[in-house]
């Protein structure tokens, strides 16, 4: 049976996603056919949330109006699938105005692929870039993000990010979960020469970082049970391209709360294996987040990405990060094995993100099974 | 620094006025040879400052800028091992490196290349251990390459301070490449030694004349200067230790790919414009070779010093348009390790 709290968060969901994909997930698939089976998955996993037959009887008919609008979404999302309009905002208000747009107007920018309309006012400052919302107004049109190094200095590092991103067109089940690259190009401004990456925007997507700043709180063990397993399948991901992430920590996860899909990002930061290059740059906000043998400047490996991942998951349990502390809710089995990744000896870490993700999940699903457990994030202006 | 630009025609009459004159090529080192000049030349004094209009000025530093002239400077920095059997390498330079500064112009599409020469020796025995130019766009440089002091020393230790390019790229050069453009120089180190393992504060205050935080390792340098060079090292297996392991091993473990090996030091040229070449235009080696206009032996040998060079970064392509007003952000709380 489906409670209360997961008929309002996908209600919530419903009422305040402005795109599709924010609803349904990306839904990957070489033709539309594939497409379609993937947005057909995602609705069944929503419509058993808030089907009316298994909503507490109280809620009934909530869940009845929830159920109606998830289905007419699914049409429509079918629809928009068969024009090429799966990423457009459906709802007006949700892409600029024109009244809007003429305020926010940052200008025009013109690649060798296509034609980007900025937004003046950046949507977001990163260490290294600045994104900017914009809208792609040739060939297929719709709302992208664009990522602008913040400095020409930076430039190296976007062109190396590319390069690591690059390596997981081997792996193109993972792709979905990795930015979603559309363009790459450099732009002249003021004599000085930015690197420019499109990217489809991923709406309904959050930061780790950004969720438990909008709940105002840290997040019960059995929410850190999911999210926790996509922190870990980070480390995993960089093993597969044969390199060390180097930065995984709560802004560079990030998950959709209620398809739960993640977002792996700031490969920027990442080291080949087999080059010996070491971690060089710290993030100060995360500066426990950096094992011994990345102060003491030794090459990384995969345990110094499982020492992080055990201080992203210490902190999402809002546990003591310098301390090495969990909160007493925690099951004993889930601190054990999180504490294990933040051992100073990298040999006594857990030895490999795959054993990891076994042990954990094996853990979350005796704690909890596999019962799903609604995270309501309340939208930015709520929740500052 | 970095006006004029680089002229075949004007290169050559000038060596020929030298023949016919009388004037050595090597024209300080002759001097010094026969004790009317001493020390290293003024214009290749480590510790020589920027001028007084320069943002740098009386610091040690040497900068690469842009001009109306060259509005897309890309420097190259040269410094080669002058010690023993690579003596010669100075004199090869000076009769190719115009040639190679056509290829790399009309070629791999570099607009405006400024070249910088230098000469390495061993700072634990040699008297002139460090000796560097500006950078330069035209046939300067060759003046430069005619003042280093050959010294023909080294310690018989089988190690040179190649660290000291490193340091000084590192921390003594300024390029608006980099600081406008994100655009990485070139470095290219030349020689067939290994190198000693520090640069240590004392050398740093007796070449550069400037006070350093610490010792640092030849790593810690090399990480540092990766930041604003693509670095290479260009062993000479021509040179005295054509089949030393240790020598070579050493090498390629801290640069892997970017140690290459050129079995004929009088293609250091060819095999520098290959370089950038591949990586500026992603073409492949047989192509590179061909665009440098080299056939038979020589083009084989260029080849195999290419092979493992892998193709450039991602070409960028430039988009037309502006960037919101803005659009001016210093990144933010990232420290180095």
């Amino acid at each position: 049976m489906s409670s209360v709290s997961d008929i309002e968060a996908v209600s919530l969901v419903l009422r305040t996603a402005t795109t599709f994909e924010a609803i349904f997930g990306a839904v990957p698939g070489v033709d539309v056919l594939e497409r379609k089976r993937e947005l057909r998955k995602s609705f069944s996993y929503l419509a058993r949330q808030v089907h009316p037959d298994v909503a507490p009887a109280h809620a009934a008919a909530l869940a009845g109006e929830v159920f109606q609008r998830l289905n007419e979404l699914w049409k429509s999302a079918e629809a928009a699938l068969d024009n090429g309009v799966y990423a457009t905002p459906f709802r007006v208000g949700a892409a600029p105005t024109a009244s809007r747009a003429a305020v926010n107007d940052g200008g025009i920018l013109q690649s060798a692929s296509a034609t980007y309309r900025l937004e003046h006012t950046p949507y977001h400052s990163g260490d290294f870039s600045v994104l900017y919302r914009a809208t792609q107004i040739t060939g297929a049109s719709g709302p992208v993000l664009i990522k602008l190094s913040a400095d020409p200095t930076f430039n190296p590092l976007f062109d190396h990010e590319l390069m690591i991103l690059k390596r997981f067109e081997k792996f193109p089940k993972l792709l979905p979960y990795l930015p979603p690259i559309r363009d790459a190009f450099s732009v002249v401004d003021g004599g000085r020469r930015y690197r420019a990456i499109v990217m489809t925007p991923y709406d309904g997507m959050l930061s780790l970082a950004d969720i438990r700043t909008r709940l105002s709180r840290s997040l019960e063990p059995n929410e850190v049970a999911w999210v926790g397993r996509r922190v870990i399948a980070q480390a995993i991901a960089a093993r597969m391209i044969h390199a060390i992430h180097g930065a995984i920590t709560p802004d560079h996860v990030l998950v959709h709360p209620i398809t739960r899909e993640p977002q792996h990002i700031g490969w920027l930061h990442a080291v080949d294996r087999d080059s010996g290059d070491r971690i060089t740059m710290m993030i100060d906000r995360w500066k426990d987040w950096y094992p011994p043998e990345v102060i003491d400047k030794k090459s990384p490996s995969h345990h110094t990405d499982l020492f992080m991942v055990g201080k992203t998951l210490i902190w999402l349990l809002g546990g003591d990060t310098q301390r090495n502390t969990v909160p007493r809710s925690t099951p004993a089995a889930m601190a054990d094995c999180i504490i294990r990744c933040v051992n100073e000896d990298s040999q006594k870490r857990p030895t490999d993100g795959r054993d990891l993700l076994d042990e954990f999940t094996r853990i979350v699903r005796t704690e909890w099974k596999r019962e799903y457990r609604p995270m309501v994030v309340p939208d930015s202006s709520a929740g500052s | 620094m970095g006006g004029g630009s680089f002229d075949s025609d004007a290169y050559a009459r000038a060596t020929t006025t030298r023949r016919s004159t009388g004037v050595p090529d090597f024209g300080h080192d002759a001097r010094i040879r026969a004790g009317v000049a001493h020390g290293i030349h003024p214009d290749l004094d480590p510790k020589k400052v920027a001028g007084p209009t320069s943002p740098v000025a009386g610091k040690p530093i040497r900068e690469s800028r842009d001009s109306d002239e060259h509005p897309e400077s890309l420097p190259i920095a040269i410094l080669f091992d002058v010690t023993g059997s690579m003596g010669a390498i100075p004199r090869t330079l000076q009769t190719k490196l115009v040639k190679l500064m056509d290829v790399i112009r009309e070629k791999a599409g570099i607009k405006d290349p400024q070249i910088l020469v230098g000469a390495i020796g061993d700072s634990h025995c040699d008297q002139y251990p460090f000796q560097v130019g500006q950078f330069e766009s035209d046939n300067r440089f060759d003046e430069q390459l005619r003042n280093i002091i050959v010294e023909g020393g080294g310690g018989g230790q089988v190690q040179e301070s190649y660290g000291l390019a490193w340091r000084f790229a590192a921390y003594h050069t300024a390029t608006d490449s980099f600081e406008k453009r994100g655009k990485k120089g070139y470095l290219f180190t030349m020689g067939d030694e290994s190198l000693w393992p520090k640069i240590t504060r004392s050398e740093v205050k007796d070449i550069f004349g400037v006070t350093a935080q610490k010792d640092e390792t030849v790593e810690a340098l090399l990480e540092r200067v990766k930041e604003q060079w693509e670095v290479f090292h260009l062993f000479s297996v021509d040179g005295g230790y054509p089949n030393d392991a240790t020598i070579q091993n050493r090498w390629k473990k801290l640069l892997g790919e970017r140690f290459v090996r050129v079995e004929d030091s009088s293609l250091v040229c060819e095999v520098i414009a290959g370089i950038i070449h591949s990586i500026e235009s992603a073409r492949d080696v047989d192509a590179v070779v061909g665009d440098i206009g080299l056939t038979g032996r020589d083009a084989t040998t260029v080849k195999n010093a290419l092979v493992h060079i892998g193709a450039g970064g991602l070409p960028a392509k430039t988009a037309k348009g502006t960037l919101p007003a803005a659009h001016s952000r210093k990144g933010r709380g990232v420290s180095r390790i």
